[in-house]
């Protein structure tokens, strides 16, 4: 947004008072896509600080022409993540998970039970839990396309991925979280 | 359409973002094959929970956080500082130290004899000022006892001439100094009139004295 651009042209002028909009206007989505990769309010804080002071750092290297800010500060973001991931070891394949549990096929009849069920309990632990499930590579467009609600080019501009291989991802993700979703209902349903 | 085709088409189907044609296709596909349909309820159930998602709130204090560990702690500029500033000043405390500053500052400006519209540097000579203030203080404080005892020394002599105007009146018929049956009026009169010269001698007395009091007043005002 032409905003954006306005307010970081008058922080790299040094207006302390830009950068405090800046912040105040960005952290609660980037805390958001923290919160969703890890599922922990206290590491997505921390995880928060560090994206804004890199973003801080490297606020010169923001080039207007390339994309929109917001973009930008997504990509910073992401990258952020994946390192923190990388340094952590915190990765999990999906296909671990259908190791330990019981084959997905064939699935049952769709109802639309399950889902009120998600809306009537504790819908924010269940979906958090499912996101934590899924690959980082899934998760991160899913995120992004579906709580984020970015479109796929700029996805794909975050991602520095093409958009057919986002659209792929998103498919497989929404896939897989369905699964894993209906699988932890059926699960405590049984307890 | 393969399965392959189907499941890649998932999302597109569901947001209806496929052209008509290829919609079709997918709908008699999903018609005739369960595991299709079964997918596409995957992907619709996983749509439904994360467009129920909401935002999670950051805790309050999490953009002072960054501002501290990036700019540090901004200094507010005096415009946002004001509404604290008319705090503090409107505070009953302030209001009458100022007011009492004020105040002593137009007396001392007022017995010194400062003009402020005509400031000669010579009269904000401290010493001037203090001379000056020494002065007038002094000549105020001086007028001040002179009326005090020009008015205390008329209600005194008012006071005395309404007891001298009541005591003739009053004798005759006072209880306390009854008329002896039989004469002797001449000793009576006499007595009375050594008593009211008695008492007239010591108004007098009074009055000198008053009199003297205000002489004493007058002569401090005299420099």
């Amino acid at each position: 947004m032409a905003e954006d651009q306005e307010l970081v042209k008058r922080c790299l002028a040094g207006d302390d008072a830009a950068w405090e909009t800046l912040l105040t206007f960005h952290h609660r989505k980037i805390y958001n896509l923290c919160y969703r990769f890890t599922g922990s309010g206290t590491e997505a804080e921390d995880l928060t600080q560090e994206v804004f002071i890199k973003v801080f750092q490297t606020l010169r290297t923001f080039d207007p022409l390339q994309g929109q800010f917001s973009t930008w500060l997504n990509r910073v973001a992401r990258n952020h993540l994946v390192d923190h991931y990388r340094k952590v070891s915190r990765d999990r394949a999906t296909a671990s998970l259908d190791d330990e549990e019981e084959g997905l096929h064939p699935r049952a009849a769709p109802s639309a039970e399950p889902a009120t069920q998600v809306e009537d309990r504790e819908r924010k632990e269940l979906l958090q839990a499912a996101l934590a499930r899924l690959s980082p590579d899934m998760r991160e467009v899913v995120i992004l396309r579906d709580l984020q609600d970015l479109d796929y080019a700029e996805i794909a501009q975050v991602l520095g991925v093409p958009e057919g291989t986002v659209k792929s991802r998103i498919n497989r993700g929404r896939l897989e979280l369905g699964r894993i979703l209906k699988r932890m209902l059926k699960k405590e349903r049984l307890e | 359409m393969t399965h392959w085709e189907v499941s890649n088409l998932l999302t597109d189907y569901s947001e209806g973002a496929l052209d008509r044609a290829r919609a079709a296709q997918m709908a008699e596909h999903l018609a005739s094959c369960e595991e299709c349909r079964a997918m596409l309820d995957d992907v619709q159930f996983a749509l439904r929970a994360l467009r129920t998602a909401e935002d999670v709130e950051p805790s309050p204090w999490l953009v002072r956080r960054i501002l501290q560990a990036t700019t540090g702690e901004r200094k507010p500029k005096w415009v946002e500082r004001l509404p604290g500033w008319m705090q503090w000043a409107l505070r009953p405390q302030v209001v009458y130290t100022v007011s009492m500053a004020v105040f002593s500052l137009s007396f001392i400006l007022y017995t010194s004899r400062v003009n402020l519209q005509a400031v000669e540097l010579r009269k904000l000579n401290p010493t001037t000022w203090v001379y000056r203030a020494n002065s007038r203080g002094h000549l105020l404080v001086a007028r001040a006892e002179k009326f005090y005892y020009d008015l205390r020394f008329v209600y005194e002599l008012e006071s005395i001439l309404r007891q001298l105007k009541q005591q003739p009146s009053s004798q005759p018929g006072s209880p306390q100094n009854p008329q002896k049956p039989g004469g002797g009026s001449s000793d009576i009169q006499s007595s009375d009139v050594g008593q009211l010269a008695l008492g007239s001698t010591q108004d007098l007395s009074a009055i000198q004295f008053r009199e003297t009091t205000w002489q004493r007043g007058r002569r401090s005002l005299t420099p």
